[in-house]
This record gives structure tokens, C-alpha cells and sequence, in this order.
């Protein structure tokens, strides 16, 4: 497994350690924009990770009762997990510690659910804005990162991508193959 | 090759679909689709992304509803074109276009290539798709380039005897979005039920587009609404 992987999951059990909130988003969003270029398989999961411990670090009411330490270590624990498999280049040792965190934080999010749509299911349709803004195209972000078509659609639909890229025709030409198809 | 298909049909994107269904404009597939002899296509794969799925899904089966509505009543039609050797010929070309230190970058998936195949098989050379990758491969595979090496801050290198089988593979398809027919669909009356609303009409439709995930700018609205004022 490539060094990357290993070096951003070290990050994010650091970052979680010392509550920065700050520096899980930003490993968040740096994992997202290399899975092209370095780990699909390292990355995802990892930025998953990172986005949601974020999220929970900002939210009192996941850390608030004596389950907080059992969490907090069970999280500790798992992200060395992952970072010494990444290290040691067991991929698939690294891919089930990963699979086990996210269920485990799925599970602990889903006793005090507020919303329908959970943290995991937010960070996913973020990476796959974040990839589709990159240029990857929109069944390929879905496919990776598992996001909703229609969510990934509306999200992007917010943003100012199609404005800063994207032109490739002008209007009135488009305009007038429109026409012609429907004379 | 499938025969008895001609230049008037179109193959249907799951983006262009969502978005027209998302803004309440699927009407106007069904009025453009008496000016279109042979009528709007999907693929099994498009039919799979926009109503099988979804359907199952509380938050979008409404959506998933109103389309497998539309193809019920032949509005959309399923295309049985059998590309599966050919969209997979697709697949491979493409994503061996442009390379990241030394890695293929998978820049589209079975989705888009399946359309581009089906559209191939079918002898229409016209596609319905707001996704702007491939529309950007398609017309503009150096400004994706330039787009990508921004992004990826790094050099990305292009293969260009699998960028020119791509293009010869689709040099002749007309790519139009969702936008277009709303345009199209104004200019034959569509909005013509909002009486001295129907200007604020199609406006209101083009945004509600481009929020609903269409690749369209805010610069090329307000351009089309400028030409109609």
C-alpha cells in the first residue's frame, strides 16, 4: 500500500487525538482529491473517516455520556489499526479495519439519529463532489463512493463548477442542433 | 447495427432525466417527442439508474415514478440495443486517454460509455446528457486536459492513438443538454400556458435546471434570456 495511505490515516488518528476538527477536514477533502492519482481502495474510507470524526467532534451530544471513552478508544484504536496495516502494506487487513470503524460509527450515530440522511451518506456525496469537480464523470463518482445520483446532481447544481468549467460549445450553436433535431 | 433507426431519435442520459424531472420539465420531452419520429431512448442501464433503483428509495421515488410513468405511456422508450462488447470497447478507450504519473486516469464508467454504444448501434447520432465530462471528452478532450492538470496540479499526459479511436468513435455525435430543450420547448409554446409569465417561465426552467445538476452557466441563461427579451 502506498506510503500516501499510510501517512494520511497517522494524520487523521493524530488529528482525532487532539480534537482538530480543522486538520480532519482538510485530510478529508486532501484524501478525496488523490484517490485518483494515488489509492481509490486507501483513500475512500480513510476520507470517510476523517469527514465524519469532524462532524462528531463539532456535535456535544456524541461525546456527552460515559460511552465517549468507549468511542473515543475504540476509534483511537482502530485508526492505529489502520495506519500500521497501510504501513506494513496489508491492504486487505487494512480494508476490514476501515469497513469495521465506519460500521462501528454508523451503529453508534444511528441511537441518537436527528436526520435521515446519516454523516456517512454526507461525507460520500461531498467526495463524490469533490471528484466530480475534479472530472470525473457522474456515474463514475457514484459508483465509487456509493453517493446518490440525485443527491450528487443537486449538490453540484449548488456550486459554481458549470461556471468556471465547462464551456465547450456556445449558445446558438447548441441552440441550433436543438433546432434541427426538432424541425 | 439495429435497422430503422434514423437521426430523429435521441438517446437519453440518467442526468438530463433526473434534472428535467427534478425541475417538473418532463413534460416537455413529451411535446418535443411528436416532432422526433422515432422518439426519446433509454438504455437498460439509464432505466436502472433512474426508475429501478430510485424506486426503492423513499427520498426518490417520486422521481423514479414519474419517469417509469413516462415510459409506460411511451413517452421514453427502452432501446434493446445489445452494446455490451461495444460499451465496454468505449470504456476502455477512454479511460486510457489521459494518464497521471503513468496511471490511467478512469475518467468515465459504464453508465456514459453504455450510451455512447447504445446511440452507436442505434445510428442516431444524437444524445441527451447534462454530465459535463463526457460531453467535455467528447467535444473538448484538451480543455478536460487543461482542467484536469489544474486540478491535479501535475502534468497529465495524453495517449493520442486512443484519443483519436475515441473521437472517430464519436465524432459525429450531437450532444445536446436538458437546457436545450427547454429552449427548443419555449420556442414551440411550451410556456406559452403562463400567459405574460411565460419569459420568467422559461427562465425559472433554465435555473431550475442548472439547480437541479444540468451543465449549463449562469452566463449562457442569462444569454438565451437576453435573446428572448
Amino acid at each position: 500500500m502506498e506510503n500516501s495511505v499510510a501517512k494520511a490515516a497517522q494524520e487523521v488518528y493524530d488529528a482525532f487525538r487532539n480534537g482538530d476538527i480543522k486538520v480532519l477536514r482538510k485530510t478529508s477533502t486532501r484524501c478525496a482529491e488523490s484517490m485518483a492519482t494515488e489509492s481509490v481502495e486507501g483513500m475512500f474510507p480513510l476520507s470517510v473517516i476523517s469527514y465524519v470524526l469532524g462532524k462528531m467532534l463539532e456535535k456535544p451530544r456524541f461525546f456527552h455520556d460515559h460511552r465517549t471513552e468507549e468511542l473515543g478508544l475504540f476509534i483511537e484504536n482502530k485508526l492505529l489499526e489502520c495506519s500500521k496495516c497501510a504501513k506494513e502494506g496489508r491492504k486487505e487487513d487494512f480494508s476490514r479495519a476501515t469497513t469495521e470503524l465506519i460500521e462501528h460509527l454508523v451503529e453508534f450515530e444511528s441511537r441518537d439519529r436527528r436526520y435521515v440522511r446519516g454523516l456517512i451518506d454526507k461525507a460520500k456525496l461531498k467526495i463524490a463532489a469533490r471528484l466530480y469537480a475534479q472530472g470525473f464523470s457522474l456515474s463514475y463518482v457514484v459508483s465509487i463512493t456509493g453517493a446518490d445520483m440525485r443527491e450528487v446532481l443537486k449538490y453540484i447544481g449548488q456550486t459554481l463548477m458549470f461556471d468556471r468549467v465547462g464551456k465547450t460549445k456556445n449558445v446558438e450553436e447548441r441552440l441550433a442542433n436543438a433546432r434541427r433535431i426538432f424541425s | 447495427m439495429q435497422e430503422g433507426f434514423s437521426a430523429k431519435s435521441v438517446i437519453c442520459d440518467s442526468s438530463s432525466l433526473i434534472a428535467l424531472t427534478e425541475s417538473c420539465l418532463l413534460g416537455v420531452i413529451e411535446m418535443l417527442k411528436e416532432r422526433l419520429p422515432e422518439g426519446f431512448y433509454i438504455s437498460e442501464r439509464v432505466k436502472g439508474e433512474c426508475i429501478d433503483n430510485p424506486i426503492k428509495l423513499r427520498s426518490h421515488e417520486l422521481t423514479a415514478v414519474r419517469l417509469k410513468d413516462a415510459l409506460n405511456r411511451g413517452v421514453l422508450k427502452l432501446a434493446n440495443a445489445g452494446a455490451e462488447s461495444e460499451m465496454k470497447e468505449i470504456l476502455w478507450v477512454a479511460n486510457n486517454i489521459f494518464y497521471v504519473n503513468g496511471r490511467p486516469l478512469q475518467v468515465i464508467h459504464s453508465g456514459e460509455a453504455d450510451m455512447i454504444a447504445t446511440a452507436t448501434i442505434m445510428g442516431t447520432r444524437n444524445i441527451l446528457i447534462d454530465e459535463r465530462t463526457t460531453r467535455m471528452l467528447i467535444e473538448a478532450p484538451e480543455k478536460l486536459r487543461d482542467h484536469l492538470e489544474r486540478e491535479f496540479m501535475r502534468g497529465v499526459q495524453v495517449n493520442e492513438d486512443y484519443l483519436g479511436k475515441f473521437e472517430k468513435m464519436t465524432h459525429d455525435l450531437v450532444i445536446i443538454r436538458s437546457s436545450e430543450l427547454a429552449m427548443v420547448a419555449y420556442e414551440r409554446g411550451y410556456f406559452k400556458r403562463f400567459g405574460s409569465l411565460e419569459k420568467k417561465a422559461v427562465e425559472a426552467a433554465l435555473y431550475g435546471l442548472k439547480f437541479n445538476g444540468c451543465g449549463i452557466s449562469f452566463s449562457e441563461i442569462d444569454e438565451f434570456c437576453g435573446s428572448i427579451r
